[in-house]
């Protein structure tokens, strides 16, 4: 997957032309980004389904019911992130096609 | 409550299913499917993955093992949460390559082999034949909790038969309606959206009624988990870990799972809604079981069974109108499964196995009289049938015991046997046909001798010896402690070796074998879906009548879709009003069109039937492309040599002109020569034989002695010529370099030439200023090319008052010496000649008198090469004129 390179004012490519173009530039990278965390997302879900259950000794006293709450919430944040996530990339995803659609009206 | 009421209450359900199923089938034909086929649908459908076993078997496993039950949720819900990762890819190579099942999809990867995609539905039938008992279980043990009280028997049979006839009845009806190019069944998927309402909603009502109806509120209830008997279970890190994986993986490998989410996905951006809200649905499915089973377990009879405790919770309570809405949700949860499993079966046993059975019986290939159609949907609806009756037939001979239960984890550790190679032909384009069926072959060999086989109990398939023991007393081959693994959990021992044997069978075979192009081919249109989305394969047009094309595509697609597609190809190729023609293109997308109905591999084949054999496979493309490169080769090497040859051929062709020269110039040499050598000879014999015979005057003597010597010097100076000739030629001359004034150089060889022709009248200009130049070369040598070029002038000038002027310029590093007479000059036809040996031109004039050899002007031109000159003749002056250019410094090697 290409990555965007972090722009740090120093870039000697092509210079971008001033005006709404610097607009469009930053919708591929957020939707870069947006990508990123749902990649991340399911690793980071794992790591807090998975390894407490690898960590936990054997006799120690837990609760049921404090595990229950712990592996809904986990679940639940992990829902509520991935439906934002989504929801962002659609509306990314709408704004470069509208946006690609303006810079076809100006042409 | 009445069996009869409740047998009515489903009935009126399964009626209701019908009818959804029937008007979603209607929208669709009408062409309304937008809101058939929205994100909230297909995440509905996905809700497959949630049988009877999860409504009434996750609150048993609840009660067993505590939390443990959660993680066949989480596993999928990880994975549909990184959907970016592997779903996502896994939905768009389905899509673009058509593929009818899981099957079709591996046999496509893997070279569109049909062997691996027979391999993979044995697999799935195997493993998904218990699964579908176990589902015909459930319904017949919630029938029998109505009936009697849960104790099952004999009734159970028959209510598992006829729920299977049922679910048989309704798969064919809306499973086979049509054969769809996309394998999309809307009445089915409408009515498994239906059904996964229901068994939430029912589950949801259960559930709320036990924590606010019977606990007492969410407080209470947390109290009372902690106070229940599950509390006592303790996480299992590896039971824990290795659940969550198989779950993760058997979401991906079921195939109804499969079907749902890849076959019947009708737009990909449903799955960036499926990937949050499919875990939505499942966290609130497991969200009540632990409450269900803690409730259950503190206020039912010690005896009762846990798996029931949906059903048998609310009717101790007296809710009956709650446990039919549970029972219908049981019955909505088994059916779908069953209904979407039979469905991917039956695709998968009528494309990988009855139709190849059925096109090799055919003698006359895919075009004769018979309609392939009726042949893919019989089959299929025969493979419906045979599936819910070995289902069936499986529950009847397990007698529904409680072995049933486990069979779910069992069956999932089965089916993820194909998960390396499905991922492995995602992401590996090394991975090869041979490999992945190694794989597959061995995972599943070991699942089933340390899973599935030993999970029905000692001395049922294998004696409790053998368990116990191992085979022939071997005790590194115990089923449940493979090569003295003791200690584990059998599902994760199973799960650990299997995998281990499944991946590393998989990824040695591939690395050690070739595969074919066709596999090489289709790996890279897997793995790089998202950069390219090719036609796979190239036909090659003509040979293939578009009315055998016709016939076939009718047969399978249905004459509507078929004709639809000839016309629109046709107006596509200009050509409206007439069969289309068979051009590659066309073929490939009919070839794709097909693949939709009966699979890649039978697609492919049945082109490759009506094409007469003259299919353009990618294997001969290579083995075409291989035997060109080597033709290019040979032909340019073959130019090579032929280039060679000509240079060769040319390079003799000028040294043999160049001998036939050489030859010629040597036999004119020689002649030349002996006439120049006979001519004094001649004289001076004839002239001493006169002496010898004597009495002769002294005047005559004398005058004959004269004769003799003067011939004898001219011999010698024609003998010392030749000789300085050859030495020039030959480059052994000895050039002695000195500083010179070019006017004394001049001077010395007027006087020279005066000296040798005595009584020369040539008169002789000079620019004595221009000639006041220093040389540094073999001055000797050049007043000889002076000497010859002044004396020349002498003899040959035929102008009455005959006059030379010598004219020099020094042009930079150079020095023009132009000798010009004011006679007649040489002859046009001459100048080419001049410069050669014996060149001596026949002018009789001077011819005998001079006695020049014809070498001087040969000899002064191998003299100017030497000191780094040269003497030219120039045509365009009036008289004979001589022009000798040389470098002021002369550089020679001094020897």
């Amino acid at each position: 997957m290409p990555e965007s390179k972090p722009n740090l004012g120093l870039d000697t490519g092509p210079k971008a032309p001033t005006g709404p173009t610097l607009f469009l530039q930053r919708q591929p990278y957020r939707r870069r980004r947006l990508i990123d965390a749902a990649r991340v997302l399911p690793v980071f879900g794992s790591f807090l389904l998975l390894v407490p259950a690898l960590l936990i000794p054997q006799d120690v006293e837990g609760s049921t019911s404090s595990m229950w709450l712990f592996l809904f919430g986990v679940w639940i944040v992990m829902i509520l992130s991935g439906s934002m996530i989504v929801r962002y990339m659609v509306d990314a995803d709408d704004r470069d096609r509208k946006g690609s659609e303006d810079q076809e009206a100006q042409d | 409550m009445q069996l009869d009421l409740l047998v009515l209450i489903s009935l009126l359900y399964v009626g209701m299913l019908f009818l959804v199923a029937f008007a979603a089938e209607r929208r669709a034909r009408a062409g309304k499917t937008a809101w058939l086929r929205s994100p909230l649908i297909y995440t509905l459908s996905l809700s497959v993955y949630c049988t009877g076993w999860t409504f009434y078997g996750a609150v048993g496993f609840a009660a067993r093992s505590g939390l443990e039950y959660v993680t066949i949720y989480l596993g999928p819900t990880l994975v549909f949460i990184g959907w970016w990762w592997l779903l996502r890819k896994l939905v768009r190579i389905g899509r673009t390559q058509r593929a009818t099942s899981i099957a079709d999809l591996l046999s496509s990867r893997y070279g569109k082999s049909n062997g691996l995609g027979i391999l993979v539905t044995i697999l799935a039938v195997i493993g998904t034949t218990p699964y579908i008992a176990l589902q015909l279980q459930s319904i017949s043990l919630a029938v029998a909790v109505f009936n009697d009280g849960g104790t099952g028997g004999a009734s159970g049979n028959t209510t598992a038969f006829w729920t299977a006839i049922g679910l048989a009845v309704f798969t064919v009806v809306f499973g086979t309606r049509n054969l769809d190019v996309n394998e999309r069944h809307h009445g089915v998927v409408m009515a498994i959206a239906v059904e996964a309402v229901v068994k939430l909603f029912a589950l949801l009502a259960v559930g709320v009624f036990v924590v606010w109806g019977m606990a007492g509120g969410i407080g209470p209830m947390l109290q009372q988990i902690d106070a229940s008997p599950i509390s006592a279970w303790k996480v299992e890190g590896g039971r824990w870990i290795v659940l969550t994986a198989l779950s993760g993986m058997a979401i991906i490998c079921l195939p109804r799972m499969f079907q749902v989410l890849v076959v019947e996905n009708s737009d990909e951006r449903h799955l960036a809604t499926a990937s949050w809200a499919f875990p939505l649905y499942l966290m609130l499915i497991s969200l009540f079981v632990i409450p269900i089973a803690v409730v259950g377990l503190s206020s039912m009879p010690s005896g009762a069974n846990p798996d029931q405790f949906v059903l048998t919770l609310p009717l101790s309570e007296g809710q009956n109108t709650l446990a039919v809405l549970a029972f219908l949700g049981g019955f909505s949860a088994a059916t779908s499964m069953v209904i979407v499993a039979s469905i991917a079966l039956s695709t998968m046993l009528s494309n990988h196995v009855v139709m190849p059975i059925w096109l090799s019986l055919q003698a006359g290939g895919a075009s004769v009289s018979g309609d392939v159609r009726r042949v893919v949907l019989y089959s299929r609806r025969l493979a419906i049938a045979a599936v819910l009756a070995l289902g069936y037939g499986y529950y009847v001979l397990s007698g529904g015991s409680a072995a049933l239960a486990k069979i779910g984890l069992i069956s999932f550790a089965g089916v993820a046997q194909v998960f390396p190679a499905l991922i492995g032909g995602l992401f590996w384009r090394g991975a090869t046909r041979r490999g992945a069926a190694a794989g597959l072959v061995g995972g599943f060999l070991v699942w089933a001798y340390a899973l599935f086989l030993p999970s029905f109990g000692p001395d049922a398939v294998f004696s409790a010896s053998m368990l116990a023991e191992g085979p022939f007393g071997l005790s590194f081959m115990r089923p449940e402690a493979l090569f003295g693994l003791t200690g584990l959990d059998p599902l994760v021992h199973a799960m650990l070796w299997s995998m281990v044997v499944n991946t590393g069978l998989f990824m040695a075979v591939s690395l050690a074998t070739f595969p074919s192009p066709m596999e090489r081919l289709q790996g890279a249109e897997f793995v790089n879906v998202f950069e390219h989305s090719s036609a796979p394969r190239i036909w090659s047009g003509g040979a293939a009548e578009a009315e055998d094309l016709l016939v076939m595509a009718q047969r399978i697609l249905g004459p509507e879709e078929a004709t639809e597609l000839f016309t629109k190809t046709a107006r596509h190729q200009g050509k409206i009003g007439y069969l289309p023609d068979p051009t590659p293109e066309f073929l490939s997308e009919l070839e794709i069109n097909l693949s939709g109905s009966v699979g890649a591999g039978t697609a492919h084949a049945m082109i490759a039937q009506v094409h007469g054999g003259v299919s353009v496979s990618v294997a001969d493309l290579m083995a075409v492309a291989d035997e060109t490169a080597q033709i290019m080769e040979y032909s340019t090497q073959l130019e090579a040599k032929s280039d060679e040859l000509q240079a060769t051929a040319q390079e003799l062709w000028r040294a043999n002109e160049k001998l036939t020269q050489l030859s010629i110039q040597k036999d004119a040499f020689l002649s030349q020569i002996s006439h120049e050598l006979r001519t004094p000879m001649t004289s001076i014999r004839a002239f001493s034989e006169i002496l010898l015979a004597g009495e002769l005057e002294p005047e005559a003597r004398s005058k004959y002695a004269r004769i003799i010597q003067d011939e004898s010097i001219r011999l010698t100076r024609l003998l010392d010529d030749l000789l300085d000739l050859s030495v020039l030629e030959h480059g052994q001359v000895v050039l002695d370099p000195q500083e010179e004034r070019l006017g004394d150089v001049l001077d010395r060889a007027q006087a020279a030439a005066s000296a040798a022709g005595s009584g020369m009248q040539l008169s002789i200009n000079r620019d004595s200023k221009n000639e006041n130049l220093v040389v540094r070369t073999d001055t000797g040598r050049l007043a000889q090319v002076f000497i010859n070029l002044i004396s020349n002038a002498a003899k040959y000038c035929d102008h009455a008052n005959p006059e030379l002027s010598i004219k020099t310029r020094s042009l930079r590093e150079k020095i023009q010496i132009d000798f010009v007479d004011n006679g007649s000059g040489i002859p046009e036809d001459s100048h080419s000649v001049i410069f050669e040996k014996f060149a001596r031109l026949d002018d009789d004039k001077a011819a005998n008198s001079t006695g020049g050899a014809g070498l001087g002007l040969a000899i002064s031109r191998e003299i100017m090469e030497r000191l780094g000159g040269s003497i030219s003749y120039l045509p365009d002056r009036q008289g004979g004129a001589f022009r000798v250019t040389m470098p002021l410094e002369s550089v020679f090697e001094t020897a």
